[in-house]
């Protein structure tokens, strides 16, 4: 593993992209530190210009502090970001396993139903399941989970096909070990490199589903969103930029700090696939 | 020499920083004379591949050619430009691989394969190019040449394939042909006829063939002069009576030595009650899809078989002729589609999973792929007490018998804690062997499990599992493609083909009075069988 951590390392994007994703990591848990109070009021007069000496990004047209905003945004997106990725992972990995590793007439069912999730547009469900549940932080966490397992479902399924043919798994079964005890105890830490590169973009992808969301007002109106703050000073975005540009580019550096991990994760784990040129 | 075609001479190739030693191959000269075939033999990593690559220019970037010359026509192959090379490459000196499945492109009649050799060196027309094409493919023996030249790959044999490569390298005349373990993916009677195939060319042709093999048995079929490799060093050369029945160098005499020997052993009789019948087995396979019409492939049809308790049974068989499908019946990785298997009186086909769980202690198995059967996320350890963990021992007993295990099959119990990528393909085929003996099973199922070694791993291995045997009193089945392995290890031998049991006997009834074809056959094919009788 000590080469994994030495090649990931050398990687100067996904150092950068750590980096930053420590720094929103940091705002999350710190928000009541770092902003205290309350990010819905008013914090100031409305519209302050950025680069305020009270209010460095500015204040919003009912004089929220943007700053503030952005700080308390970050937590709504990384529980959605995280929370949707698990649910989704617990889903998908597993009728990716058990339809890759029993193989027949189970795969097909399991397949055929995961298709049907792939032919509906993704964002039209999430819509439609959010406006269906009251929105809140618990139903675009399920939203979204429910429209990003599918993925997982066919990458792990085809792991799982490579895999269960190999003699080891052979080995467990005349051993006497149980399709359970196979499946997670053998196969499954075998197939989770592609796992963890795919729940890295996974993350990236639930962040910018859930500002979609809040962006169209379908979020949580209890917490503070960076989609949210978006769509809100999109009307105003000429006479005050600030209000829809800062909490973008939170967004826009958040998503990109996780691609760039996501890469810097799956260079790492597979090296031979960016040495073919000089061998 | 005057009439060498290739002189090698103090060839040095590096490796990168941080293998195992400096030089893949190291100070190597040798000579090939016109109409001579010369064997380069060695093990894994001796640098003999390494050697031949050299020659044709195909050094892949890292492992330089740092010192020495290849002179070929009055030419230093080292020093030439790509260009160069080009034109010497298939014209002067051809090449054929080892894995004749992926050395023809899949997407491109095979004849439109061999006239692209002639269009690349300018040959003729395309005509003209398709009926040389034809003529090749008569002289390396395909059957019906003027249909195959328009034929895909796909639907030749293994060992016909082979023969197309051939074909290609042969398209110019080339006057050296280099041969890279061209039989060792084939079958052993598909081997002999690529032997005999290209022994007719070096005498009808005169070519200089440099045949690169890890097979004593091949050597002692085909050479003319033998050079032995290791560690990347020629350490000895010579003709090939001087080096097979008087070897000079240690190494020589070990390689030469862990062949196994065609041993006629009269059968150690055994009276005891069978522990494993098997009747009438068979195993179906239907092929076709939802709108082609079904046709049936028989894996394995109506075999029957008994082993008497500490009996070993070899079961020998080409692939394809259903040995390891009814092997995989008897530890129900596969499921016959008829007849029955008793072990020990009971009943196990038809039985649910879980009825069959108390009684899989009984029957292990040990596999061939030393690098595929072996969890690689598992610690040695843990891989070896997991069968006695699923049947209730408590973990740390298990790995107290782990590590006993270890030291029984000959490795540090200090290595519980290691991976199996820590280990070489020998080592882990003892670990696998440890897994199998940690249930103390009765029967033991060892599916070609020294097929994947080099000869003198391969020869320990072999007496480890004859060691175990004894000790532990297991009864053995063994399945082999390799008739020396069988005769070695087995009191009793069993011939498959195309799923049924042809023929079964002592070794000593088998290669003494075979009688059926097919094993008379099988035993002509054993390459180096003339030089059984002259062997120390």
């Amino acid at each position: 593993m000590s080469g994994f951590w030495k090649r990931f390392a050398s990687n100067k994007g996904a150092v950068i992209g750590c980096f930053i994703f420590a720094v929103v990591v940091l705002l999350a848990i710190f928000a009541p530190l770092i902003a205290p109070g309350d990010p819905w009021r008013m914090a100031g007069p409305p519209r302050t210009d950025a680069f305020d000496p009270e209010h460095w990004m500015g204040t919003d047209m009912l004089g929220r502090d943007v700053w503030a905003t952005i700080v308390h945004g970050a937590r709504v997106s990384l529980i959605v970001g995280g929370g949707a990725t698990l649910a989704a992972l617990l889903i998908g990995v597993t009728l990716g396993a058990v339809a890759g590793y029993c193989g027949g007439w189970i795969d097909d069912v399991l397949m055929r139903f995961t298709e049907f999730f792939q032919s509906i547009p993704s964002f039209i469900l999430a819509l439609l399941i959010v406006a269906i549940f009251q929105p809140s932080v618990g139903s675009i966490v399920t939203a979204v989970a429910i429209v990003s397992w599918p993925p997982v479902a066919r990458v792990v399924r085809a792991e799982f096909l490579s895999l269960r043919s190999r003699e080891f798994v052979q080995a467990a079964v005349v051993l006497g070990q149980g399709t359970t005890q196979i499946i997670f105890g053998q196969i499954l830490p075998n197939a989770l490199s592609p796992i963890v590169v795919l729940s890295s973009f996974m993350v990236a992808t639930a962040i910018l589903l859930e500002a979609a969301l809040s962006f169209l007002g379908l979020g949580d109106p209890n917490v503070m969103s960076w989609g949210f703050m978006i769509g809100s000073g999109r009307s105003t975005i000429r006479i005050a930029w600030w209000t829809s540009v800062f909490p973008g580019v939170a967004l826009f550096l958040t998503v990109l700090s996780l691609n760039l991990i996501g890469e810097g994760i799956s260079d790492a784990l597979n090296p031979r696939l960016h040495d073919r040129g000089e061998a | 020499m005057s009439d060498a075609l290739l002189t090698v001479d103090g060839l040095s190739v590096a490796l990168p920083r941080g293998g195992d030693r400096p030089h893949a191959v190291e100070d190597i000269s040798f000579t090939l004379a016109k109409g001579e075939i010369l064997c380069i033999v060695g093990e894994s990593g001796s640098g003999k591949s390494i050697s031949a690559s050299a020659i044709m220019g195909l050094l892949p970037k890292r492992l330089p050619a740092v010192k020495g010359s290849i002179t070929f026509g009055g030419h230093d192959l080292l020093k030439l430009s790509k260009e160069g090379m080009r034109a010497i490459r298939g014209k002067d000196i051809a090449m054929i691989f080892q894995e004749p499945m992926t050395a023809l492109n899949p997407i491109m009649p095979v004849g439109k394969q061999i006239a692209e050799v002639l269009e690349a060196h300018g040959e003729g027309n395309p005509a003209s190019r398709r009926v040389r094409a034809i003529e090749l493919l008569t002289e390396v023996g395909i059957p019906s040449p003027e249909q195959t030249v328009d034929a895909y790959p796909f639907r030749l044999s293994g060992g016909q394939r082979q023969r197309v490569m051939i074909a290609m390298a042969l398209a110019l005349k080339p006057s050296i042909l280099i041969c890279d373990e061209p039989t060792t993916a084939l079958d052993v009677t598909t081997q002999a006829q690529i032997l005999v195939l290209i022994r007719d060319l070096q005498q009808n042709q005169g070519t200089g063939i440099l045949f690169v093999t890890h097979d004593f048995g091949v050597v002692a079929e085909i050479a003319d002069r033998i050079a032995v490799m290791q560690h990347g060093k020629i350490v000895e050369l010579g003709t090939r009576d001087a080096v097979l029945d008087n070897p000079q160098h240690p190494y020589t005499r070990k390689l030469i030595d862990a062949v196994p020997r065609l041993a006629m052993r009269k059968k150690v009789t055994v009276n005891t009650p069978p522990l494993l019948q098997i009747d009438r087995v068979s195993k179906t396979y239907w092929r076709g899809g939802l709108f082609a019409k079904k046709t049936p492939v028989h894996a394995v049809k109506e075999a029957s078989l008994t082993l008497a308790r500490g009996e070993t049974l070899a079961l020998v068989g080409e692939s394809g002729s259903g040995k390891s499908t009814l092997a995989r019946c008897i530890v129900r990785l596969i499921e016959p589609t008829g007849g029955t298997i008793h072990v020990d009186g009971r009943e196990i086909t038809g039985i649910s999973q879980a009825e069959f769980k108390p009684l899989r202690r009984q029957i292990q198995m040990v596999f061939q792929d030393p690098f595929a059967s072996l969890n690689p996320r598992k610690r040695v350890g843990e891989i070896i007490a997991e069968g006695p963990v699923t049947h209730g021992m408590a973990r740390s007993e298990a790995m107290g018998k782990a590590k006993e295990l270890l030291a029984l099959v000959g490795l540090d119990p200090a290595s519980i804690s290691r991976f199996p990528h820590e280990f070489s393909g020998g080592q882990r085929q003892r670990i696998g062997l440890a897994r199998a003996l940690a249930l103390e099973p009765e029967l033991l199922i060892a599916d070609e499990p020294v097929s994947a070694l080099d000869v003198s791993v391969q020869a320990q291995v072999l007496k480890l599992i004859a060691d175990m045997k004894a000790r532990m009193n297991l009864t053995m089945l063994f399945i082999t493609h390799d008739l020396r392995v069988a005769s070695e290890i087995a009191d009793r031998i069993a011939v498959m083909r195309y799923g049924e049991i042809v023929e079964m006997g002592t070794p000593m009834a088998i290669f003494g009075s075979p009688q059926h074809a097919y094993t008379r056959a099988l035993i002509d094919a054993i390459p180096g069988v003339g030089w059984e009788g002259t062997r120390r």
